[in-house]
C-alpha cells in the first residue's frame, strides 16, 4: 500500500551519531554524581567517622615519614644516606604496593560494563574509567609520603628540577603500577591459575630476594631510581612513554575481557560421595553442601578460600621461616587466628550475606533458622579443623615447639572464633551479589564495622599471650580450655545466633533486597 | 486457611497498601490484580512474612505467621530471589525436595506431570543463572508446585512464558487444584488467564482492595473496563505495518 507524505514524515530518522567530544563531560558530570550519591548513601555515621580517622592518621604518618625520614634513618641505620637506603628499596615497596593493590583495587570492568548498552563508543568507556583509576587511594597515599620527601630532602641537595622529576617518576611507577594491575585482573577471568600460579612465583622470589638477602631488587631499584633525582629530558620522556605504553596496555586487555564471557564454573571433585553424605544429615546436611557449592561457583566466595589455603600455607611459611620475625608475642595471636580461623574470619562475616540473592526464597521456604544456623556453624568450625591440617606439616618442619600453639587455636578458633564472627553475621544487612562481584577481593558488603569487630576476636587472645608471655603453656591452656568450652556450648549458641535471624529478618531482607 | 485484619504497610510514611479485611477459604483460586505499583507484590510478601506489617494480623491456618507452621505446606514463587542461581535446575528441584521431606522416588513421581512444563534435558544441567529468564522461571514455579502444597503463592507466574508455557501452566495449575484442593494465590497481569483460572478475583488498586468477588461472565469486561482497555479502533492504514520499511 502506498504511504502518504505525511505517514513518512512519521517515519522515526536515523539520529546523527553523538561524538566523543560531547560524551566526555557526560560521563565526568555522571561520575561525579555516583561519587558524592556513594559516599552520602553509606549513611553509617559512626563507621564514615572510624574510617576518616583511619585514613587520617595513614596520611599523617606518612607525612611525618617522608617530611622527617633523615631522624628516622639516623635512629634504625646510623650512617646511611637517606636517598641511597630510598632508591635501593623502591622497587621493593613497589612490589609490595602492587600485591596490596591486587588484593584491595576494584576493577573497572564493573563500572564500564553497567555503560555498555548506551551509544558510547567502547575505547571512550575504557579509556575513561582507566584514566579515573588513577585517582586511587592506592596512587595518592603514597604521594603523601613522597612529596615531603622530596621537597624536604632531595631539593636541597639536587634542586627543585631534580625533586620535580624524582616525585614525576614514583608518580609514573605509581601509575605503571595502576595499569598493570587492570592488566592482570583482566587477564584473571580467563586465566585465572595461570596469573595466580605467576603472581605467587612472583610474590615468593620477592620474599625470598628482601628475607634471604638476595639483594636483586635492591640492585634494580638502584638502577631504576639512583639517577632519577638528576634533571633529564630523556628520562622523562622515558617514564611519560612508560606510562603511556602501561595504559594502552591496560585499556587493550579490559577492552578485550568485555567482549569474553566467564568461564563456566568449575564443577565440585567427589559431588557424588558428598552428595551421599549430605543425604544421610537430612536439611542441615543439605544447607552445608549448599554452602560448598555456593564457595566453589562463585567467583569471590571461591577467592577466600583460596587465599585463606595459602595464608596457612606458603605465607605461613614465610613467617614461620624467617628467623627473628616470629620474635613478637602478638604476632603469635595473628599466626595462630589466621593459621586454622582465617577462612571462619573472612568468609564467615559475610555468612548469611553470601545468600543475600536468595535468602528471601530460603525463609519462604520450610527451612527454619535454627537448622540455617546450625549448618553455618558446622562449616565454619570445619573450615578451622581443614586449615589446621593443612598447615600443620609446616609447623612440624619449621616450627615444632609452636604446635600447641596451633592446637590451642584450633580450639579457640572453632570454639570461639566462629561465634564471635557468627555474632557479626546476623546483624550483617548489607547484602553481596555473587554474580556481581566480579573483581578479586571485592571488599562489597563490608563496612568499618566488620574491621573493628575483629577486635574483640583478636585482643583477648593476644593479651592472654602477652600476659603469660613468660608461662605460654599456660597461656595456650587456657586458649583452648576456652575454645573447648565454646565447642561444648555449641548448641546453646546456635540457638542465640538463631533467634537473632528470626527477629532480625525482615531487616535483613530488606537490606538484602537494596542489593539483589 | 487465610486471615488478614487491619493491615498496613508503610514505606517512608507513605501508606502502600492498607486491608481492613481479607479471607481466603481452603481450596479457592483467588487472582489478584491491579496496576503496576498497586501493591499486589506487597500483599504477597507480607503473606509469606517476609516483609512485617505495620499494623494488624495475618494468619495462616489459625496461626500467625511469625510461626513457621504454615512453611511445611506452603509453595511460593515470587521472583528469582526464591532460585539459587548457581544451582542447575535438578539440583534445586533436589534441593527443594529435601526441605519438604520428600525422598528421591516420591520427587521423581511428583515432578512426572512437570517434565513438559520444565527446560529441556540440555538446560536441566545448566545452572540457573545461565537459563533464560523464561526458562529459570519455569524452574522457580515448578518447585513451588511439585511439593503438593496446601497453599500456593505465585507473583506474575504468565508473565515472561511463551504462548504454550503459560497454557501448559494453566493446565498445570487446574491439575493441581483437582488433585489436592490446594488454596492458590495468583497475581497476574493477565485478565485472561485469571478469570480463565480463579474463581475469585481481588482487584487492588493504591494499596487498597476495591473490588472482591467472584468470577462471573462479566469479570473480564468490568476489570477491561477498571483499567481503561479501549476497543481495538485504529484506522487501518495507521494499524499496517510499514511495508516501505
Amino acid at each position: 500500500m502506498p504511504h502518504s507524505s505525511s505517514d513518512s514524515s512519521r517515519r522515526i530518522r536515523p539520529r546523527s551519531r553523538v561524538g566523543a567530544r560531547k560524551l566526555l563531560p557526560l560521563l565526568i558530570r555522571q561520575q561525579v554524581k555516583f561519587r558524592i550519591r556513594s559516599f552520602k548513601a553509606q549513611g553509617k555515621l559512626g563507621s564514615s567517622i572510624v574510617m576518616t580517622l583511619f585514613g587520617a592518621y595513614i596520611a599523617f604518618t606518612l607525612f611525618t615519614l617522608g617530611a622527617f625520614l633523615p631522624v628516622f634513618v639516623e635512629e634504625i641505620r646510623a650512617g646511611m644516606t637517606t636517598h641511597a637506603l630510598v632508591d635501593r628499596h623502591t622497587v621493593s615497596t613497589l612490589v609490595g604496593l602492587f600485591f596490596l593493590r591486587f588484593l584491595l583495587q576494584k576493577t573497572p570492568k564493573v563500572q564500564v560494563e553497567s555503560f555498555l548498552h548506551l551509544p558510547f563508543p567502547r575505547w571512550l568507556l575504557v579509556g575513561f574509567f582507566c584514566a579515573a583509576s588513577v585517582f586511587s587511594a592506592h596512587n595518592i597515599f603514597p604521594l603523601i609520603f613522597a612529596v615531603p620527601y622530596a621537597v624536604r630532602h632531595l631539593a636541597p641537595i639536587y634542586g627543585a628540577l631534580g625533586a620535580v622529576q624524582w616525585v614525576a617518576a614514583i608518580v609514573g611507577a605509581l601509575l605503571v603500577s595502576n595499569f598493570l594491575n587492570i592488566y592482570v585482573r583482566s587477564q584473571l577471568t580467563n586465566h585465572e591459575r595461570k596469573v595466580l600460579l605467576g603472581l605467587g612465583t612472583l610474590l615468593a622470589l620477592t620474599l625470598t630476594d628482601e628475607y634471604l638477602g638476595g639483594g636483586v631488587l635492591g640492585s634494580l631499584s638502584l638502577a631504576i631510581f639512583g639517577d632519577m633525582h638528576r634533571p633529564s629530558w630523556m628520562l622523562a620522556a622515558s617514564i611519560l612513554s612508560v606510562v603511556v605504553g602501561a595504559g594502552l596496555l591496560a585499556s587493550g586487555a579490559l577492552l578485550d575481557s568485555l567482549r569474553r564471557e566467564d568461564p563456566p564454573a568449575v564443577p565440585l571433585a567427589e559431588a557424588g560421595r558428598l552428595h551421599e553424605l549430605a543425604e544421610r544429615w537430612d536439611l542441615a546436611g543439605h544447607l552445608i553442601w549448599l554452602e560448598l557449592r555456593l564457595m566453589w561457583r562463585n567467583r569471590r566466595p571461591r577467592h577466600y578460600l583460596v587465599v585463606s589455603l595459602m595464608f596457612s600455607t606458603v605465607y605461613l611459611i614465610f613467617l614461620l621461616a624467617s628467623p627473628g620475625v616470629f620474635d613478637g608475642v602478638a604476632l603469635g595471636a595473628v599466626i595462630g587466628l589466621f593459621a586454622s580461623g582465617g577462612f571462619a574470619l573472612n568468609y564467615g562475616q559475610l555468612m548469611f550475606s553470601w545468600e543475600s540473592n536468595y535468602m528471601e526464597g530460603l525463609l519462604a521456604r520450610a527451612v527454619d533458622t535454627r537448622t540455617l544456623t546450625r549448618s553455618k556453624t558446622i562449616v565454619l568450625q570445619g573450615s578451622c579443623l581443614v586449615l589446621f591440617v593443612v598447615s600443620l606439616p609446616v609447623f612440624m618442619v619449621f616450627r615444632p615447639d609452636l604446635i600447641p600453639l596451633h592446637v590451642a587455636f584450633l580450639f579457640y578458633n572453632a570454639g570461639v572464633t566462629t561465634q564471635v564472627i557468627l555474632e557479626l553475621a546476623t546483624r550483617n544487612r548489607d547484602g553481596v551479589d555473587l554474580g556481581k562481584s566480579g573483581g578479586f577481593f571485592n571488599y562489597e558488603g563490608f563496612s568499618a564495622r566488620h574491621w573493628l569487630w575483629f577486635l574483640p576476636t583478636a585482643v583477648p587472645p593476644t593479651i592472654l599471650l602477652i600476659v603469660f608471655r613468660d608461662t605460654p603453656s599456660l597461656a595456650w591452656s587456657i586458649l583452648a580450655g576456652v575454645g573447648l568450652l565454646g565447642l561444648l556450648t555449641t548448641e546453646l549458641w546456635t540457638r542465640r545466633h538463631a533467634r537473632r535471624v528470626s527477629r532480625r529478618k525482615h531487616a535483613m531482607l530488606s537490606g538484602f533486597a537494596i542489593r539483589t | 486457611m487465610i486471615y488478614i485484619e487491619q493491615v498496613t504497610k508503610r514505606y517512608d510514611g507513605k501508606t502502600v497498601l492498607e486491608v481492613p479485611q481479607w479471607r481466603a477459604s481452603e481450596g479457592e483460586i483467588i487472582g489478584l490484580v491491579g496496576s503496576n505499583g498497586a501493591g499486589k507484590t506487597t500483599f504477597l510478601r507480607l503473606l509469606l512474612d517476609l516483609i512485617e506489617p505495620d499494623t494488624g494480623e495475618i494468619q495462616i491456618d489459625g496461626k500467625a505467621i511469625s510461626g513457621s507452621d504454615w512453611k511445611q505446606f506452603t509453595g511460593s514463587y515470587l521472583d528469582q530471589r526464591f532460585l539459587i542461581d548457581y544451582l542447575s535446575g535438578d539440583e534445586f528441584l533436589d534441593f527443594i525436595r529435601t526441605i519438604y521431606g520428600l525422598s528421591r522416588a516420591e520427587a521423581e513421581q511428583a515432578l512426572t506431570p512437570y517434565r513438559t512444563f520444565l527446560p529441556t534435558n540440555g538446560d536441566a544441567n545448566k545452572y540457573l543463572r545461565d537459563l533464560s529468564t523464561g526458562n529459570a522461571k519455569k524452574v522457580g514455579i515448578t518447585a513451588a508446585m511439585f511439593v503438593s502444597p496446601r497453599l500456593l503463592i505465585l507473583d506474575e507466574p504468565f508473565a515472561n512464558l511463551d504462548p504454550p508455557s503459560q497454557l501448559r501452566l494453566k493446565q498445570l495449575l487446574r491439575d493441581l487444584h483437582a488433585a489436592t484442593g490446594a488454596t492458590m494465590l495468583i497475581s497476574s497481569h493477565d485478565l485472561v488467564h485469571v478469570t480463565d483460572l480463579c474463581d475469585r478475583i481481588t482487584l487492588i488498586d493504591h494499596g487498597k482492595v476495591v473490588t472482591d468477588a467472584a468470577t462471573s461472565d462479566e469479570t473480564l469486561e468490568e476489570l477491561r473496563t477498571f483499567f481503561g482497555e479501549v476497543p481495538d479502533t485504529a484506522a487501518p492504514d495507521e494499524a499496517a505495518p510499514d511495508s516501505t520499511a
